[in-house]
């Protein structure tokens, strides 16, 4: 079964938006933000961190109705909001679009935050608001909940696989019929306990700039960020490619077997056709 | 749309608060016997001491020294894991060359709230990686997957206190679209301070062992396990190994309220009906439900009406009064409960109710009934406002 991506809602350090990603490609750079953290000792650790704007969520949700959601599910629902607005379903019935999230880490600040609150003030003064918006699937909840969508929703994490194993999931909901889209994303943030843990294992590496495919030396820098597509089932046209396979294994164990290649939906837009895209 | 093609149970796995094993739990839930206690391997400055359903004995792994390096929660995924599979006639070569799927829910088992490390790091002690380490290596599904060299789809589901429930309806979906042969797939959770400190600022925990379903009911009672079912497919499985079929699973998003049920059950309602229509089985079919029931006053009010509504007469009971909530683990700690009893033809007491709530129309089955069918239901509601529905049948069936 073919997954047609239909629409894409994306934030990032370039902006929000598919427009705001097409223009970081087509200029083949993106400055990242120079952050600095002072710790204990009073030493000051500077370093560059891509991070993600949420700045246009209020074009779709009151400010009112954001007061009391993280940043990690702000990123998450500005890209759920683009991906929807993008496939022209923003006003459509939503009754049978699900939810799928995947994430390494989950909500890392509010997760601290909630220890914050005891550790500074004893466990009796344990947060209930950071509480239930620390766990994984607080995010997917804030989605479904200010989009009305009432089918099925639900959040995997798997580290670095997180995403490609959420769609084998999402791909088999779609396969089934239990919905009929399905809203499908992926979501993680910077914080400052994982900048010192990087720091920890990766040293001075992370002053940029960034060299994807050197291997000779570390140069990955701490990121986030949010995506989101909407996938349904389509033999013939899809607005930005098809999705024909969705394999995961264990290469270690037994070779991973490529299925043939695909074609690509009939109406690509941007970007260039993907031919076949295997997870 | 139905689950055409059938999905068999052929291990089961269980350690909870109720027993080291699924014999010694249902040996204790038949015997109405529970052990709630103050939490013994964390402390914190409560007023009170909630009490808690912690594992009562030391579990041990077939794991040398060096190969221990899993957090708690991957432990226990590990070890109801190979319970299960040598339930089922495996051992970890007969699955060298199978495609082996592993689809385990969990909460505390993903979450980077390691309070030591982090207490180190805000006073500036400057701590190591160790813990961190140890995190990044216990991801629950990959614990199991990489320990026993599986070559398969890995998928950790966290939908909160559905995510047992939501594994094992997706570790079927899996079989049914030809992703893997063999899918081990339930729940893991360890009890844990953080969610010990939570739950208790939620204000939705009992200072004494929890009541599901009572008008006295104050809160849960946390606890910790892990449930696991090996799923086959029915064509490719000799019928002597079936323990019980996967008929049906349904799930539904209230899209009303981060830690609240809907008031009106629609999403529960909605989980219910997709798990019917996919069973392709009628209310008046299912023997009995295991409920969510976890003894908050919202939680059992809302599914005590539902239940009332869409399954009228149909015994139901919690087994949260056993084994406390074990958040991630519970739906497939459940499910593991619901076939057990299903085979043995029994369910056991409610434990924890008393007296009738004026509020919730049904009431909980108070001694050990016998059953008068052989299909079963178990269903999950969760933060994020996820409800999780399986429907079971006994093995002979």
């Amino acid at each position: 079964m073919r997954l047609a991506i239909q629409g894409i809602g994306i934030t990032g350090s370039f902006g929000a938006g598919v427009d705001a990603l097409r223009s970081a490609l087509q200029s083949k750079t993106v400055a990242p933000q120079q952050l600095t953290v002072d710790h204990h000792d009073g030493a000051r650790d500077s370093f560059p961190a891509y991070r993600a704007t949420t700045e246009g969520l209020e074009r779709f949700l009151p400010k009112r109705e954001l007061r009391r959601i993280d940043h990690f599910s702000k990123m998450t629902l500005l890209a759920a909001h683009l991906a929807l607005e993008d496939a022209g379903l923003l006003e459509a019935d939503r009754s049978r679009i699900g939810v799928v999230v995947a994430s390494g880490y989950g909500p890392l600040k509010t997760t601290f935050n909630f220890l914050d609150s005891y550790l500074d003030f004893g466990y009796s003064c344990s947060s209930p608001t950071h509480f239930s918006n620390s766990v994984h699937n607080a995010a997917a909840a804030h989605v479904s909940m200010q989009l009305k969508l009432t089918s099925p929703s639900l959040t995997v994490t798997q580290f670095e696989m997180s995403v490609a194993s959420a769609l084998l999931s999402a791909r088999q909901w779609l396969a089934e019929g239990r919905v009929d889209r399905v809203l499908f994303g992926a979501a993680d943030e910077y914080c400052e306990v994982l900048r010192y843990c990087r720091r920890h294992v990766f040293a001075d590496g992370e002053q940029g700039p960034l060299r994807p495919l050197d291997l000779e030396v570390q140069t990955a820098m701490a990121g986030e960020g949010a995506v989101f597509m909407v996938l349904e089932c389509a033999d013939e046209a899809a607005a930005y490619a098809a999705i024909d396979s969705v394999i995961l294994g264990n290469h270690a164990v037994a070779p991973l077997t490529m299925p043939p290649g695909g074609s690509c939906g009939r109406r690509s837009r941007w970007p260039p056709p993907v031919r076949t895209m295997v997870c | 749309m139905t689950c055409s093609l059938p999905v068999v149970v052929t291990g089961l796995g269980c350690l909870s608060g109720a027993g080291m094993n699924l014999n010694e739990n249902l040996k204790n839930l038949f015997a109405g016997c529970r052990y709630p206690g103050a939490p013994i391997r964390f402390s914190t400055d409560h007023p009170v001491a909630y009490p808690v359903l912690e594992l009562r004995d030391a579990f041990k792994l077939p794991l040398d020294e060096d190969q221990l390096v899993y957090a708690r929660t991957g432990q226990l995924a590990l070890a109801a894991a190979l319970g299960a599979l040598s339930a089922a006639g495996y051992e970890e070569a007969s699955l060298r060359g199978r495609r082996v799927g592993v689809c385990i829910g969990t909460t505390v088992g993903c979450a980077l709230n390691c309070d030591d490390f982090y207490r180190d790091y805000k006073a500036g002690k400057n701590p190591g990686m160790a813990i961190i380490e140890r995190y990044l290596r216990s991801n629950p599904a990959a614990v199991i997957a990489r320990q026993l060299k599986l070559n398969g789809p890995v998928q950790t589901v966290v939908n909160a206190c559905s995510s047992g429930t939501d594994a094992i309806g997706l570790g079927a979906s899996w079989l049914r679209s030809g992703a893997c042969d063999i899918v081990i797939s339930g729940g893991a959770d360890e009890l844990s301070r953080v969610t010990y400190a939570g739950f208790s600022s939620l204000m939705i925990t009992d200072t004494e062992p929890c009541k599901p379903f009572d008008v006295n009911r104050k809160g849960l009672n946390l606890g910790e396990g892990a449930g696991i079912m090996i799923l086959e497919r029915a064509d490719r499985v000799d019928k002597t190994r079936i323990l019980g079929r996967v008929l049906g699973y349904g799930s539904a998003c209230d899209a009303h309220h981060l830690t609240a049920p809907r008031p009106d059950g629609a999403g529960l309602k909605a989980a219910l009906a997709e798990a019917f229509r996919t069973a392709d089985v009628g209310a008046k079919q299912i023997a009995f439900v295991n409920a969510h029931g976890t003894g908050t006053p919202d939680n059992d009010r809302i599914e005590g009406r539902v239940l009332n509504e869409v399954l009228p007469g149909v015994p139901f009971l919690s087994t949260k009064g056993y084994t406390g909530h074990t958040l991630g683990a519970a739906g497939a700690i459940e499910a593991v409960y619901t076939l057990a009893c299903l085979n043995r033809g029994e369910i056991p007491a409610s434990i924890g109710f008393a007296e009738l709530d004026p509020q919730i129309p049904v009431t909980p089955v108070t001694v050990n009934t016998p059953l008068g069918g052989h299909i079963g239901l178990s269903q999950s509601l969760a933060f994020g406002g996820n409800n999780a529905v399986l429907i079971l049948a006994a093995g002979g069936a």
